[in-house]
C-alpha cells in the first residue's frame, strides 16, 4: 500500500471524491464505530472525529483508478483511537447516559440492515456477536464487514498478525457454539 | 482439525458475509461535509443527545415548601455569555434567540412561585462550542451547540434576607440545537 500525502486544500475545499469514497465505505466504517461504542450517537461522533483525524493525518492509499484516496485501514485505526479517547471522556457523560437510558431515550445499537426474512436471524447473530469479548468482536467486524486482511487488522489493532488470525478463528468457533447448528442451516 | 467443524465455520462465515451493515443516516454525511468545510468549528463532535438538565438538589437548610428553586440555566448562560472564552463568542440576544429557537429542554424545578430570587447569576460559563450537525425534519439543518458552565448559584430569601448557596457537584454541560444559516 503506497502512502502519499493528501493535499491540505482538500480540508477546506472537499473533493467530491471523498463523498464517493465515504458512500462506498461509510457503512463498514460506521459498523466498526458501532462495535467500538455504546450508542448510535457515540458511533456517529466517533466516525466524524475519526474522519477529521484521517484527513488531517494525510493517510492515503492508491485506489483502483490510480488516484490517491483516504486509507481504509487508516480510517479504522482512527475510529479505534477516537473511540478510546471518547471512552475516556465518557466518565463524565456516564451519568447523563444512564439518565437517558432510564427515560427510554437510548436504544440498543442496531448493526445490520436486514430484510424482514433476515430479521430474526440477523438479530440472533447480532446478539451472539455482542456477547463475544471485545477483542473478538473487533477482529470479526474488521475481517467480515471491514474487508481488511489479517495484516491490515494487525496493523489497525496493533497486534501480531497471527494473533489477529487466531482471534478470528476462535471468535467464529464461539459464535458457532452460540448459534446452534440447527440455526445455522 | 475436524472437517465438519471447518464446514460449519465456513457456513457461518458465509452467513456473516451476507449481512449488510446498517448504512449511515444521511445527516452524518452532512456533518462530515460540514466538518471539512469548517474544520475549526466542527472538529469537536458533540453528542446527539438532548437531555434534561440536572435537577437542582436543594440544600437541607431550605424551609419546607421552598425547596424548589426556579432554575433558569438560560438566564445564567445569558448573563455570563460575555465571559465565554472559546472561539465562539455569544452575545446576550443571540443566546435569547437561541433559547427561543432551540428545542433544548431545561430540566430542574419550575416552581412558578418560588420565594427565592436568584441573586447571583454568575454561574460561570466555561465555554461554548459548536458541535456536529443534525438534520431536523421540521427545521432543516441544525448545529448542535454545547454550553458548559459551572453549577454554582446563590439565592437570597426575600423574607429573611438570608443567603442560600446552592452548589452543584460538577461542571455541567447542556446541548441545544440552533439553525444553520
Amino acid at each position: 500500500m503506497e502512502k502519499s500525502s493528501y493535499p491540505s486544500p482538500v480540508i477546506n475545499q472537499p473533493d467530491p471524491a471523498w463523498k464517493a469514497w465515504f458512500a462506498q465505505h461509510g457503512s463498514r466504517l460506521l459498523m466498526f464505530a458501532r462495535q467500538q461504542t455504546r450508542t448510535e450517537a457515540d458511533a456517529e461522533d466517533v466516525l466524524q472525529d475519526a474522519m477529521f483525524r484521517l484527513w488531517r493525518s494525510g493517510m492515503t492509499e492508491l485506489g483502483e483508478d490510480g488516484n490517491a484516496q483516504p486509507s481504509l485501514p487508516g480510517a479504522f485505526t482512527q475510529i479505534r483511537r477516537s473511540a478510546i479517547d471518547q471512552a475516556r471522556k465518557n466518565i463524565r457523560r456516564a451519568n447523563r447516559e444512564d439518565r437517558a437510558l432510564e427515560m427510554g431515550e437510548m436504544t440498543d445499537i442496531v448493526w445490520f440492515d436486514s430484510t424482514l426474512e433476515q430479521d430474526e436471524r440477523a438479530a440472533a447473530i447480532e446478539t451472539a456477536l455482542k456477547t463475544l469479548p471485545d477483542y473478538y468482536q473487533e477482529v470479526i467486524t474488521l475481517k467480515i464487514w471491514g474487508d481488511l486482511t489479517f495484516e491490515q487488522i494487525a496493523e489497525t489493532l496493533d497486534i501480531p498478525m497471527n494473533t489477529a488470525a487466531s482471534r478470528y478463528r476462535y471468535a467464529l468457533e464461539k459464535l458457532r457454539r452460540t448459534l446452534t447448528p440447527a440455526k445455522l442451516s | 482439525m475436524n472437517p465438519n467443524e471447518d464446514q460449519m465455520l465456513a457456513q457461518l462465515e458465509r452467513e456473516l458475509f451476507s449481512l449488510q451493515p446498517l448504512p449511515p443516516d444521511p445527516s452524518l454525511m452532512l456533518r462530515l461535509e460540514r466538518t471539512l468545510h469548517d474544520p475549526v468549528l466542527d472538529r469537536a463532535p458533540a453528542s446527539q443527545k438532548i437531555v434534561p438538565f440536572h435537577k437542582p438538589i436543594a440544600p437541607a437548610s431550605v424551609a419546607p415548601g421552598h425547596n424548589q428553586v426556579a432554575w433558569k440555566p438560560w438566564a445564567a448562560v445569558a448573563a455570563c455569555a460575555a465571559v465565554a472564552t472559546t472561539a465562539v463568542t455569544w452575545k446576550h440576544n443571540q443566546l435569547k434567540e437561541l433559547q427561543a429557537n432551540s428545542r433544548f429542554v431545561a430540566g430542574g424545578s419550575s416552581s412558578p412561585k418560588s420565594n427565592y430570587i436568584p441573586r447571583n447569576m454568575e454561574s460561570k460559563v466555561q465555554g461554548v462550542s459548536s458541535g456536529g450537525l443534525k438534520l431536523d425534519p421540521q427545521r432543516g439543518l441544525m448545529r448542535e451547540v454545547r454550553v458548559e458552565f459551572n453549577n454554582h448559584q446563590e439565592y437570597v430569601d426575600p423574607d429573611t434576607g438570608s443567603k442560600l448557596e446552592i452548589r452543584y457537584p460538577s461542571v455541567e454541560e447542556i446541548f441545544v440545537l440552533e439553525p444553520v444559516q
